[in-house]
């Protein structure tokens, strides 16, 4: 993993800036790219698979396609996630090698969609050694709060509830 | 007659230039096939009637669509194979040259080397090849074209010897395909010396014929579908529209009864059922090019084996599900193999026994209660029983007492390795062929039935479901959630308290069962559930079959049957074997389709593994 840019140039911030779909997680914010969100539903319910980690909340009819679920609060170590009635899935594009599929992450609460200028956005903190927190590209100050951008395809990479990309594409093909 | 431009004559190299737009090279591929299965056809029905005349305009016509297509994306070497051939059939089209057995040689071998093209470009378009110079030969064959075309006058005069030329062709197929000759075009071949192209015809050589040629051209993803089933699509989506609104309507206003609301909803019901049924139908397509592929493949084991068979079709417009017709293509070439190596007799043979000196095999196909039929049949001498249950006994399949019904003693030949041809020859009697005919088929749900006579031939039938996409499935509760087994490898299900559960040593159980014993697998616990209350009854225990294994599941309860859809679940997860899919169910919720196969092959104790995380 390289270690986090202390600054980030001109063209690097001017790249990360755009739109942001922002939301709740354990009482923090966060956002992801907007291009990467389908749509975001109530939460339905999720078929468990068995024998696959807790994080992996198994998968729902979106109107029948089935869609894998995941827990973004459970696979970011966040404690005791609470199922409220303002939890919902966020359906995103992640992709996987070179191939893009569907899969559903389960966030306490949404915020709202935010332009994030390139002046408002910060690199990654360094958290320290043994924290892998490559999959939080950069922070950004919106309204007078800061939130992680998360890099959501990062996130499952290496993941090994996941398959890799070559058995993704395979299974396309 | 066009001029054949002469540079055009020797070899041409053929070469996917970097800047070709690939959707039209996908279009061109597909087309192509079209065409080459029109040429294929056009010429098996020349060699029958050489003077029928709208025939030879369709070969004609498919030749000179292949080579504008060709010529379009600058294929030169296959454009102007395509364009000697044309001209070819020009000179039949102007009663120049009559169509013998050894021009409808030309032409097939032609149309070999024109799809190997097509397959050597449709590889390194979608990348399964790198790019690279194509170098198949085509001058030699382009020669004899030539040769033909300009001694027209000549071979319609020695229509005879021709027929001794096109035995040598045919008794010259090399098996692989030949190192490329060089061809050693005749500048000016003599008149008088018709015959010479016979020593060159050695030299044309022979696309390769393995079993996959005639299973290959179905990767395109691109769809044809019928016009008036597309329609059909259309307006039924206008009137789901008009009766969504009605409803919308009925249910907004104050005052409508519930009559009416209902007999909107039923109206809906049908249109959403009628919909299902027309996009199901737009996943079919007619068995007729997977049909006319095995006359070929007749013909070419015929010839090369002197035997005479004629294959008649019947039911080729039956219409079956596109996955099920590509695989269906392995299982019938081996089935007419069989047929023709073991089943057909010698002509000599045949008119000893009675019989016509024409063998003839048919394959006929329909629909029989929501599963496609197809009978292969022969007329042939039939399998023999004594010399099956020889073999079944040396191979240690039947034991030298036992008896068995004919139909088992029959279905022994499906089992790998098993095969009574006195001789091993190059096409088949090396004992692979049934066993691959029975797993093909199994592998599509079906089954196989063999009925032979002996001395009188023998008929397989297939039975295949219409389509993969759909299973009979059987809904099992475990843990509050609801999985589904294809009913097809369930055997049966019964209350706990009847049969007996012992436990072994080393704690595997077992579940005795008229006085078989079956190892037990309890689903929940394999599931890893832990935090729900144990059910308040005993369960449910259901047998379970696959690959000839048998092992007893305890679910919680039973749900009910439901036909249900097959989809992936999302192609995302690194699920475990045993789960293969999934559906939605009636409650709209998303049920795991479990997969006997994995199943009955688990080892006990699988579910004390950690799963890597």
């Amino acid at each position: 993993m390289p270690a986090p840019a202390l600054f980030l140039d001109d063209p690097a911030r001017a790249k990360a800036a755009g739109k942001y779909l922002t939301f709740v997680l354990g009482g923090a914010g966060f956002g992801i790219p907007i291009l990467k969100v389908r749509e975001i539903i109530r939460l339905l319910e999720i078929t468990p698979i068995p024998r696959m980690p807790d994080y992996v909340r198994g998968v729902i009819n979106l109107r029948g396609r089935i869609v894998p679920v995941i827990d973004l609060r459970m696979k970011l170590g966040l404690p005791n996630p609470v199922t409220t009635n303002r939890t919902c899935i966020i359906v995103t594009h992640i992709q996987i090698g070179d191939a893009t599929k569907l899969m559903g992450l389960i966030v306490d609460a949404l915020d709202e969609v935010d332009q994030i200028n390139a002046e408002d956005i910060e690199p990654a903190p360094d958290f320290g050694k043994g924290t892998d927190h490559s999959h939080i590209r950069n922070m950004a100050k919106a309204k007078g709060q800061v939130k992680a951008l998360l890099d959501i395809d990062r996130l499952v990479q290496d993941d090994n509830a996941l398959l890799p990309p070559e058995a993704v594409l395979a299974a396309t093909a | 007659m066009s001029k054949i431009p002469e540079e055009q004559i020797g070899e041409i190299p053929l070469e996917l230039k970097a800047d070709l737009d690939p959707e039209l090279v996908e279009e061109f591929i597909s087309d192509a096939r079209e065409q080459l299965e029109h040429i294929e056809q056009g010429a098996l029905a020349l060699e029958k009637n050489g003077h029928d005349a709208e025939g030879i305009n369709t070969l004609f016509r498919a030749f000179h669509t292949f080579k504008g297509n060709a010529g379009f994306l600058d294929f030169t070497a296959v454009s102007s194979l395509a364009h000697m051939l044309e001209s070819l059939l020009e000179g039949a089209r102007e009663n120049r040259l009559q169509i013998n057995s050894v021009i409808v040689e030309i032409i097939l071998k032609s149309r070999d080397t024109l799809q190997r093209f097509v397959d050597e470009i449709q590889a390194q378009i979608t990348g399964k090849k790198p790019r690279a110079v194509v170098n198949i030969p085509t001058a030699a064959l382009k020669a004899t074209v030539k040769f033909m075309i300009e001694g027209g006058a000549t071979m319609v005069a020695n229509v005879a010897q021709m027929q001794a030329t096109s035995a040598k062709i045919a008794a010259t197929r090399p098996v692989a395909s030949a190192p490329p000759a060089e061809a050693p075009a005749p500048e000016t071949p003599a008149p008088a010396a018709g015959i010479e192209p016979a020593s060159e015809s050695d030299e044309i050589p022979e696309p390769k014929r393995e079993p996959s040629n005639y299973v290959s051209g179905t990767a395109l993803h691109a769809v044809k579908v019928n016009t008036n089933k597309l329609d059909g699509l259309v307006d039924l989506t206008g009137e789901l529209l008009i009766a969504q609104s009605l409803i919308v309507q009925s249910v907004s206003s104050p005052n409508v009864s519930r009559h009416i609301i209902a007999r909107n909803l039923d109206q809906l019901t049908r249109i959403s059922k009628e919909l299902q049924r027309t996009a199901m139908s737009m996943r079919m397509v007619p068995i007729r090019a997977t049909l006319h592929k095995m006359q070929r493949l007749a013909r070419d084991l015929a010839a090369k084996q002197d035997k005479k068979v004629q294959l008649v079709l019947e039911g080729e417009d039956t219409e079956v599900d596109r996955t099920v017709v590509e695989k269906l293509s392995d299982p019938l070439a081996h089935m007419i193999r069989n047929a023709v190596d073991h089943g057909i007799e010698d002509p000599d043979a045949r008119v000893d026994k009675g019989k016509p000196s024409h063998g003839t095999i048919s394959i006929r196909a329909y629909h029989k209660s929501g599963n496609i039929v197809i009978e292969v049949g022969d007329d042939g001498q039939g399998l023999h029983h004594e010399r099956i249950k020889e073999k079944a006994i040396s191979l240690g399949f039947l034991h030298p007492n036992a008896s068995i019904s004919e139909k088992d003693l029959l279905a022994m030949i499906l089992r790998p390795g098993f095969s009574t041809a006195a001789k091993v020859t190059n096409i088949s009697g090396r004992g692979v062929g049934m066993d691959v005919v029975y797993k093909n088929v199994t592998n599509l749900r079906g089954k196989i039935e063999i009925k032979s006579t002996p001395g009188h031939g023998t008929t397989f039938t297939l039975r295949l479901p219409l389509t993969l996409a759909i299973i009979d499935g059987l809904i099992i509760g475990v843990g509050g959630q609801r999985y589904v087994l294809p009913t097809h490898s369930v055997g049966e299900s019964f209350h706990p308290k009847s049969c007996r559960i012992t436990t072994l040593p080393g704690g595997h159980e077992v579940v005795e069962i008229r006085k078989e014993m079956l190892p037990l697998l309890r689903l929940r616990d394999h599931f890893q559930i832990k935090d729900l209350p144990a059910p308040k009854n005993e369960g449910i225990l259901i047998v379970i079959e696959s690959d000839g294994k048998r092992r007893c599941l305890l679910a919680d309860e039973l749900i009910g049957k439901q036909e249900i859809v097959i989809k992936n679940l999302g192609e995302v997860f690194r699920t475990d074997p045993m789960v293969s899919g999934g559906a939605i169910l009636g409650n709209g919720c998303v049920g795991l389709i479990l997969d006997p196969g994995a199943l009955v092959n688990l080892e006990p104790h699988v579910n004390e593994l950690q799963l890597a995380t």
